[in-house]
């Protein structure tokens, strides 16, 4: 039934629009702008680490036993749907390698030449970097596969086992995302200043990543809940959705905070110019003020209260500004490298766009191929408030009519 | 949950003894509809959905929870200014006297620390848990047993129907008393 629904309605003819204008003004950017492939990884890595934040909020849940988001656990499933999607198209940072990565050319500047020693030297090479890249890909996308695939064998057959091996699998996908997640951020974002580097970097982007996913599951769910998809949420889920969006920027600034600490304490060369650039023009500087705030201060005075967690309106807003900050946190660690001042021109628009829409496009798709409530998970007695129990029983006597 | 009123001896009580959670959230909810004023419920663990069964006002707590964690940010800014830049100004790594960064990890913490000493103290006030304050509870509560204390506070307490309702519910035991704790 909400296959129709989602896929006939208008909404889905203004993202196509959408997804259309932002590729036709993204290959406009290639042919004419010098910050395309800037732009182009920035945007790439927004909507994958939506995908893959929603990849570890399920395996969060189904490794600690959580029952609460079995009722809304479609939606972070169907955003996991575009990692592999997400995952070929950030492959083709390839063909911009040149400009993006110095250590790619193949003679270095006197300034990069202390690249030439040691271990970074075998560690950044094009083959390893763009082999390294496709293995973490596949090993996620497999990941989501089985993952995904374990939970929608349950609503036809409603074997527990299937909830056990979810369990197994986000185990797994945990320990290897938070090594494999680790390494690719200083390969796709730190690398872009090869002479940098600091240890809390893949940290700092996980913590960006499940703050700005959980944001994202939020707004999808309030969205769907208001268009009736989501009988079975009410506002408990939306008081828990609230903490974690707020929990999470909290944990982003704690992060934030210690890698500035360290590298302004240490006050060694190498390190500190990474803050230089970004805070040494007023543009810039802007930038990195406005980002502790947009992913920090203003959500987490915002959800303080307890009404506002469970009032749509508020929520909406709340997430919006963390994206907003998440947008902005990737903008503020590619671009200051190569750029003296902040610019967001035609380019950036279209690629931000372009990306959205088809993020949103591939939700739809998957959100639309499966049922909106896991009617067999054992866990959703647990999940529904006690007047919403009769729903649950309903879905489960259905049984195999709707397949 | 709710602090006692030692003074009010006229006010008698009847509390019903339960084995399971889920008699008591649903005599809880019956209580409330059929007029009955709960006093309280005593579980040994907390249970999702009591407050809202019981008919529990929101907990002031969190409001003091907020001054004092505003109470530790501000002492722990206003300790580290005047140490490390008024009182005895010391060059650390030739960084000035006022770094705020630096400052950032301890007003974190004595923020942290404040609000949850100071709610936690609040809480025993509220609940007249004073230090060798001495309380009588009831048998079991602490291991298996679920207890709803129902006010008997005036003419209208139907005695025979509020046995009907513990009886429904399969209640274990009912006490009556003058003080129930």
């Amino acid at each position: 039934m909400a296959r129709n629904v989602l896929n006939n309605s208008m909404g889905r003819g203004i993202l196509l629009v959408a997804f259309a204008l932002g590729a036709i003004g993204s290959i406009a950017g290639l042919m004419t702008s010098e910050r395309f492939w800037f732009s182009f990884l920035q945007n790439s890595l927004f909507v994958l680490t939506l995908a893959l934040g929603a990849v570890l909020f399920v395996a969060f849940k189904s490794v600690s036993n959580a029952g609460w988001a079995t009722a809304l656990r479609r939606v972070p499933e169907a955003m996991m749907g575009y990692v592999p999607i997400g995952g070929i198209l950030l492959l083709l940072v390839f063909f911009g390698r040149y400009q993006l990565y110095p250590w790619t050319n193949p003679v270095p500047s006197a300034h990069e030449a202390g690249l030439q020693l040691g271990f970074k030297h075998a560690w950044l090479s094009t083959p390893f970097f763009f082999g390294r890249m496709i293995v973490f890909l596949a090993v996620w996308s497999g990941l989501i596969y089985l993952m995904r695939r374990a939970s929608f064998q349950q609503d036809s057959d409603g074997d527990v086992v299937h909830t056990k091996r979810r369990k197994a699998y986000s185990a797994i996908f945990i320990v290897v995302f938070g090594v494999t997640f680790s390494l690719a951020s200083f390969d796709w974002i730190m690398s872009i200043e090869p002479m940098f580097y600091s240890t809390i970097f893949g940290f700092y982007t996980i913590s960006g990543t499940l703050t700005s996913s959980a944001a994202a599951i939020t707004i999808l769910v309030i969205f769907l809940k208001k268009r009736g998809f989501l009988p079975a949420v009410g506002e408990k889920h939306m008081h828990a959705l609230g903490q974690i969006v707020m929990g999470f920027a909290t944990f982003w600034a704690y992060m934030w905070i210690s890698q500035y600490l360290l590298i302004y304490y240490a006050n060694l060369p190498e390190e500190t110019i990474y803050y230089y650039r970004r805070t040494s023009s007023s543009g810039w500087m802007a930038v990195f003020i406005l980002n502790l705030f947009l992913n920090w201060v203003i959500p987490f005075v915002m959800l303080l209260p307890r009404q506002v967690k469970m009032n749509a309106k508020w929520m909406v807003a709340a997430c919006t500004i963390v994206l907003a900050g998440h947008w902005l946190d990737l903008y503020a660690m590619i671009f200051p490298a190569f750029f003296g001042s902040p610019i967001i021109g035609f380019v950036d628009v279209a690629l931000t766009i372009g990306f959205v829409a088809l993020f949103l496009l591939v939700f739809i798709k998957c959100i639309g191929c499966e049922e909106l409530i896991p009617r067999n998970d054992p866990y959703l007695e647990e999940s529904v408030e006690h007047e919403d129990l009769e729903l649950v029983y309903q879905l489960r006597t259905e049984t195999a009519g709707d397949i | 949950m709710r602090a006692t009123e030692p003074s009010e001896k006229t006010v008698r009580y009847a509390a019903a003894f339960f084995d399971n959670e889920h008699d008591l959230m649903a005599i809880a909810a019956e209580a409330r509809l059929r007029g009955f004023e709960i006093q309280d419920v005593f579980t040994p663990y907390p249970i999702h959905g009591m407050d809202r069964a019981v008919g529990l006002k929101r907990s002031r707590l969190g409001w003091i929870a907020f001054v004092a964690g505003a109470l530790g940010l501000i002492s722990a800014i206003l300790l580290q200014v005047w140490t490390s830049a008024y009182d005895w100004p010391l060059n650390v790594g030739g960084k000035p006297f006022n770094s705020f960064p630096l400052f950032v990890p301890v007003m974190f913490e004595l923020t942290v620390l404040f609000s949850g000493l100071i709610s936690i103290g609040v809480l025993f006030m509220m609940n007249r848990l004073w230090i060798m304050s001495k309380k009588k509870i009831f048998e079991g509560v602490t291991d298996d047993r679920f207890i709803l204390v129902l006010k008997q506070e005036d003419a209208s307490f139907d005695t025979e129907k509020a046995a009907r309702l513990f009886k429904k519910y399969n209640a274990i035991k009912v006490m009556e008393g003058d003080k129930f704790v």
